[in-house]
């Protein structure tokens, strides 16, 4: 087995995880200018949903998967709909809303762990998985299934954002958004999709990565830390330095712990941040 | 809304918030025995949330079951005993700020607890200070027979269960080079120093990761590179679960043998793992064969799907050595301490107990299980 290949391997898989959520934090950024503390409450919401209906219910796999990455799109929308909106039209500034959020984030995490329990739950059972030899580094079906997803939904939100006149919207919005409303444009409308969009991308990453490991409901601010850091990486607001930024986050991160000890594995994530900060604070892709 | 109504609010909220405190922090009622109103109090610390909440949970019922027996028989000289329980979860900050809540607000007599080594380092101090006996029924780690003239506990330091593994990774399973992959807490890092002193073989590789981290990745690829014969792996239940997954993904399960420690009593690891577990081996400290209405008492409180882990009849134990000191000593702190350091020979549920002079069990037992279909199975 080579090792390097096999760190650099672990890498992308595990920069195949951050990336939806680091993805659909950055959008949710653009648009809305403010920092979503509970972000990575809707990637454990949509986990915990399949651990409902798959585990405990025995229902088929896909449909619990597509349960979940809808359940928490519509919980994203409807804390747009309830709580965000209603604070930006009285004029809420984006710190009121990151408390806010970090509040909603709070109440998630209580419901699922008096829901669930605080302990770690796995999505999938082992056994169904098979390994395979690639280039000297083993990888797992499950593994090759996640990356493959996530690079695709990734493309399809990039399509979705260049090529259809929502998309469009999309840019619009997170451009200037009094400009877009005196174009015509209903941005509380396009606010409330993306809210749905990216909450429900993120309930896929979650859900990811409960299949790869498993999830537990103090999970949420581990995967909002690395979409953040991913996302400041790339480029605030930069849907496409998010996606490259966090696999560059997976690897480094893996690779760098193959030099110094495993304990300060997390650490070099933020070690990356603060190296961007410094020397190129626009990030990897710059404002768009 | 005018500024005198938002003032009046403020004051009702206020008002609430204090009346609700002082409700909630009220001392309990006293029974009334023979004309005095006189209870023990008793604190319970364990990890009712998180990974060891397997353990928590479980004392828990195991001490109600003991201190329901107690006020059956009429309590302590006559004196029934009661109990406060509190969360001390698996970390320092819980562990800290149950015991000052028990000490302090409590007024306890003694505590039965922690159930987590991370925890009882943080209580140890505060117990200590105000001179509270404390008993813990699962704290491991060596450090803790340091903690403290008033800290005792009934399950044997990990300073015997790393070294029985050290041997009998090289004595029984032939380990000659061993891997250490270990989190970062009190508890993994006692048994991993511990274990490598005490190794006749050489330790090729020591990876660690935070207590709960899921993708240990790199650390069993980093412990892969030096083909070790054995990897001793000391982690919580979620790390557990994901590193073994992972060991099985990276094929490290094919040629090398994994051994772990205590934490592993828990059964949902099992459950979780199934057939990929089997071969794994690990530790726990041997019990002699639960009594029989012990664990019928048990099976009321918790249901019969709830399993008995090693740790509950000590904690039982723990209440009735105590419950045998304040018999002897009264409820002056000082003397029950003393009265602990005493007892020689106390016949309990899972174990036969004395004292050091540090306040651990003077004796040690642990016996090896391996994962067979995806089951434990205790090895003769």
């Amino acid at each position: 087995m080579d090792i390097f290949a096999q760190l650099i391997v672990n890498g992308f898989i595990a920069g195949s995880l951050y990336a939806l959520i680091a993805v659909s934090f950055s959008l949710l950024y653009g648009a809305t200018r403010f920092f979503h503390m509970a972000h990575g409450s809707f990637a454990v919401i949509a986990a915990y949903v399949v651990v409902y209906l798959h585990r405990t219910l025995e229902l088929p796999f896909v449909f619990s998967v597509i349960s979940g990455v809808v359940l928490s799109g519509l919980v994203g929308y409807v804390l747009f709909r309830t709580i965000y909106r209603p604070l930006r039209e009285r004029g809420g500034s984006p710190m009121i809303l990151l408390v806010a959020s970090l509040g909603v984030m709070i109440v998630i995490h209580s419901l699922l762990a008096i829901t669930f329990s605080s302990n770690f739950t796995g999505l999938t059972k082992v056994l169904e998985r098979t390994r395979f030899e690639l280039l000297g580094a083993s990888v797992s079906s499950h593994q090759i299934g996640i990356f493959f997803v996530s690079i695709v939904v990734s493309l399809l939100v990039f399509v979705l954002l260049e090529k259809t006149m929502f998309g469009k919207k999309i840019q619009a919005v997170s451009d200037d958004e009094e400009v877009a409303r005196v174009m015509g444009i209903n941005a509380n409308a396009v606010l409330s999709s993306v809210f749905f969009l990216s909450a429900a991308l993120a309930g896929l990453g979650g859900i990811l990565t409960g299949v790869d490991t498993g999830v537990q409901p103090s999970m949420d601010l581990f995967f909002l830390l690395k979409a953040v850091i991913a996302a400041i990486i790339g480029g605030v607001g930069n849907v496409y330095g998010a996606f490259f930024a966090a696999f560059l986050v997976g690897i480094v991160e893996n690779l760098g712990i193959w030099f110094i000890p495993s304990e300060w594995k997390d650490s070099i994530a933020f070690g990356l941040l603060i190296l961007f900060l410094l020397v190129r604070p626009n990030g990897l892709l710059g404002k768009r | 809304m005018n500024e005198k109504a938002k003032g009046w609010i403020a004051f009702i909220v206020v008002a609430a918030v204090i009346v609700m405190g002082y409700l909630a922090l009220s001392t309990p009622e006293e029974f009334e025995v023979g004309g005095e109103t006189v209870t023990v109090t008793i604190g319970f610390m364990g990890a009712l949330s998180g990974d060891i909440a397997f353990i928590g949970e479980n004392v828990r019922a195991a001490v109600e079951v003991a201190v329901e027996e107690l006020n059956y028989n009429g309590g302590i000289n006559g004196t029934m005993v009661e109990v406060v329980y509190e969360d001390s979860g698996c970390d320092a900050t819980m562990g800290a700020s149950a015991a000052n809540k028990l000490v302090n607000i409590d007024n306890v007599t003694a505590i039965i607890g922690p159930t987590c080594t991370p925890a009882a380092l943080a209580a140890a101090p505060i117990a200590e200070e105000a001179g509270v006996p404390m008993i813990s029924y699962s704290a491991t780690a060596a450090t803790i027979s340091e903690a403290g003239d008033y800290i005792f506990r009934t399950a044997p330091s990990d300073a015997f269960q790393a070294s029985f593994a050290a041997e009998y990774a090289s004595g029984v399973l032939g380990a000659e080079t061993v891997a250490i992959l270990h989190c970062l807490n009190d508890w993994c890092q006692g048994n991993a120093d511990t274990f490598e002193e005490m190794f006749t073989g050489d330790v090729v590789a020591t990876e660690s990761f935070e207590q709960d981290a899921t993708d240990l990745r790199t650390q069993i690829t980093k412990a892969q590179a030096e083909e070790p014969d054995l990897v001793y792996f000391l982690a919580f239940t979620s790390s557990t679960v994901a590193g073994v997954q992972e060991m099985e993904e990276l094929g490290l399960l094919e040629d090398t043998i994994v051994f772990g420690a205590d934490t592993w009593t828990d059964a949902t690891v099992w459950e979780e793992l199934g057939e990929t577990a089997n071969g794994l081996y690990y530790t726990q400290p041997t019990s002699i064969e639960f009594a029989d209405d012990f664990v019928a008492a048990m099976e009321e409180k918790l249901g019969e799907e709830e399993e008995v882990t090693v740790y509950a009849p000590r904690g039982y134990d723990a209440v009735m050595i105590l419950a045998e000191a304040i018999a002897e000593a009264g409820l002056d702190r000082e003397a029950i301490k003393n009265a602990l350091y005493e007892v020689d020979g106390h016949e309990g549920l899972a174990d036969t107990y004395s004292f050091d002079e540090n306040g651990d069990p003077s004796t040690a037992a642990y016996d090896v299980l391996e994962i067979v279909d995806g089951e434990p199975v205790v090895l003769e």
